[in-house]
This record gives structure tokens, C-alpha cells and sequence, in this order.
């Protein structure tokens, strides 16, 4: 039976250093996935995720077992990203700047070029590389949001809680983000088939 | 212009035109499901935990070595004091070398003699002799030197864990994090 995340924090605060070993395996894909969606670099992201562990584990008497372990992690992991892009580059941090284009750096580098093989793999790889690029279109806010909601499953308040913003904040910027993305997959060429339900679009 | 109508793509987008926000939802979880999650490099958690165990702060900011050798060293400080306040008094009495007490003695006695020597004074005067012979004395005396070292030992450790516990944090992160 897996040990609970509660279970292993109490094991790591009593000097087990396997538990201390567990949860980084545990956690370690989900931070990075939303420290790299915040910088955009590989390497970066990875250094920042080892930094958000050190932070987590010297802090780790504060940890409430009532909340989510992956909750208070993003928590810190956000907080790691943000202060790192403030030193680096003030203006990437704000959600509400006019300027749309977002820095050339900050876009990841994961996405592989999409193929046009039949199979299951090649079309989640064609959908991954799509969504890829299209979510290197938006802020680095926006794209943690949406990672944080439609890949980790955070609800309204728990990513309200990570990004330090009031619960009615985050499902704006969740709307706009959604926006946004609907749009850059239409500007790579995605679109409603003609008279669609509700739909206002149309083919060129 | 692509637009499969069974495409998850153009589900989600045909969702969203249509304020769907349910199955909007629904589709666009599905459409991050493909996303790969970005690996760490190779025994990423074995470097994770051997930074925390070089760098965790401790009740004593030790060293990895230093805090191996602390028992040893305690053991040593304990076995040398017990030495030289149960045996060496002795021993050295016995080898006709002048014990700490009888130094104590004579610098005591040297005190109390330039008291005497001062000019008349009130009787605060002698009080002050008499505080300084007795303090001398109780000082002096193996059992509370090494109280005094042992208290002295015990406050220094016990505010550097009130420090590093009870600080206030500075910054904003560690701020947003308790």
C-alpha cells in the first residue's frame, strides 16, 4: 500500500532520508512541470525545482497535513519561479501588462514536431506538440494557471491559495488564459468546421 | 484549414464557442492529459537529499564532519574535566606542586591584604573585602567552575536555537509559505 503524503512528512521530520528520497521522486515531475511552464527553460526549471525542494524540507514543520502536500509544493515552487524572473526580468512577472507578446526566452522547449502517422501515439504526440506551441504563445501566468487547473486538477481556491490572488482573480485570468489559447490554436490553423453549433467562426 | 470535428482540438474549441464551459472543461483536461511532464536528469532525488543533508541547519551549524566528531569530543571535554577536578588537585598536591586552591588562596589573601591596606573606609570597605573573599572562595572551587561552564555552554546553544527558531522571516516567500 502507498504511503501517504502525510506519512512520509512525518517520516522526513524524524531524519528518514528514504522519506526525504520519496517525496522528491513523488513530486518531482508536477513541480517542474509548473516551474518550467513559468521560466521556459529546461535546465533553469530543473535547478529552480531542486531549490523549491531544499525550501520545501527546511520548512517542512510549517506543512499543515490538512492541506494538500502537492498544494503547499506548488505554493513554494511559484514563489521560487516569481522571484527568480523578478530578478532576471521584472516585466515578465505582471499578468496585466499591455504588451501581449511574450518574451522569445520564456516559450518551453519540450514539443517535438508534430507527425502524421494514424497511431494513438503520433496523434497525442501531434495534439502535445499543438498545445505545446500554442501555450508558448501566452504570459507565464496564464500558462501556469492552466497547468495548474487542467493538469495538476487544482480547484479555483487551491490555485487561489499557490498564486496568492482572490478566487474570483483566478477565474478571470482562467477565462482569459482559455481565450487565449483558443485563439493561438486558431491562429496555427485550428478552426470550427462550418456551421458548427454556436459557433461564430468560419473557414476562410 | 484543419477541422476534424472529432479532432479534441476542435471539441474543445467547438465548446468554448459555444460558452460550454462543462464540457470546455472536461475537453481541455483531456487535451493537457497528452502533455508529457517534463523529467528531472537522472537521480535528480539522490542530489535533492544529499544537498538538504550537507546544508539542513542544525542546533549547531556543523559541518557533516564536525557533527560526527561532536560526541567524541564531548566524551573528551567530560572525561577531562571530571579528571581534573576529582584527581589532578590531588596528584598535584601530592607531587609537591602548588594545587589551584592554594593559588586561589594566596591571590585571595593578597586582595584581602591591599583591602587592609587602603585607608580607613566605612564600613562598606570591609563589606567589600569580605563579598570578594567569599566570591573568590565559591568560584574557586572545581564543582562550580564547571557549573558555570556547563550553564555557559547550555545558554549559548539554547539562543542560537531561540534565534534560528523564532526569528522573524525576512523574506517574502518564507513570508507566504507559514
Amino acid at each position: 500500500m502507498a504511503t501517504s503524503d502525510a506519512e512520509l512528512v512525518a517520516r522526513a521530520l524524524e531524519g528518514s532520508q528514504e522519506a526525504y528520497r520519496l517525496l522528491v521522486r513523488r513530486f518531482e515531475r508536477p513541480v517542474m512541470s509548473v516551474v518550467l511552464r513559468l521560466v521556459g527553460e529546461p535546465a533553469l526549471a530543473e535547478d529552480l525545482t531542486q531549490e523549491t525542494f531544499l525550501k520545501a524540507f527546511r520548512h517542512l514543520r510549517r506543512y499543515d497535513p490538512r492541506r494538500k502536500l502537492a498544494s503547499w509544493l506548488f505554493k513554494i515552487a511559484h514563489n521560487t519561479a516569481i522571484d527568480h524572473l523578478r530578478r532576471r526580468r521584472p516585466e515578465l512577472v505582471s499578468l496585466e501588462r499591455g504588451d501581449d507578446d511574450p518574451p522569445p526566452d520564456s516559450r518551453p522547449q519540450l514539443a517535438a514536431p508534430a507527425t502524421q502517422a494514424p497511431d494513438l501515439a503520433a496523434i497525442r504526440g501531434e495534439l502535445a506538440a499543438e498545445i505545446e506551441a500554442s501555450l508558448a504563445e501566452l504570459r507565464p501566468g496564464y500558462r501556469e494557471i492552466l497547468v495548474l487547473r487542467f493538469q495538476e486538477g487544482l480547484s479555483y481556491q487551491e490555485i487561489a491559495d499557490v498564486m496568492e490572488l482572490p478566487m474570483g482573480t483566478v477565474k478571470v485570468h482562467l477565462h482569459r488564459a482559455r481565450k487565449q489559447l483558443a485563439a493561438a490554436l486558431e491562429a496555427r490553423g485550428w478552426a470550427l468546421p462550418d456551421g458548427a453549433a454556436g459557433s461564430t467562426k468560419h473557414a476562410p | 484549414m484543419r477541422h476534424r470535428d472529432e479532432h479534441p482540438i476542435v471539441r474543445w474549441l467547438a465548446a468554448e464557442a459555444r460558452a460550454d464551459d462543462e464540457h470546455a472543461e472536461r475537453a481541455l483536461a483531456a487535451l493537457f492529459a497528452c502533455l508529457p511532464r517534463p523529467r528531472p536528469a537522472a537521480a535528480f532525488a539522490d542530489r535533492v537529499v544529499a544537498r538538504w543533508l550537507e546544508a539542513r541547519p542544525g542546533w549547531l551549524p556543523l559541518t557533516a564532519e564536525q557533527r560526527r566528531a561532536l560526541p567524541w569530543v564531548a566524551a573528551t571535554a567530560v572525561l577531562a574535566v571530571l579528571a581534573v577536578t576529582l584527581r589532578l588537585p590531588a596528584l598535584a598536591a601530592g607531587a609537591g606542586v602548588l594545587s589551584p586552591g592554594a593559588l586561589l588562596a594566596a591571590l585571595t589573601t593578597f586582595f584581602v591584604t591591599i583591602a587592609e591596606l587602603l585607608p580607613e573606609v566605612a564600613l562598606l570597605g570591609r563589606l567589600l573585602v569580605e563579598l570578594q573573599r567569599a566570591s573568590l572562595l565559591l568560584i574557586g572551587s572545581p564543582p562550580v567552575l564547571l557549573t558555570v561552564a556547563l550553564a555557559s555552554f547550555a545558554t549559548a546553544c539554547g539562543y542560537r536555537w531561540l534565534r534560528h527558531h523564532l526569528a522573524p522571516s525576512r523574506t517574502r516567500y518564507e513570508a507566504q509559505i507559514s
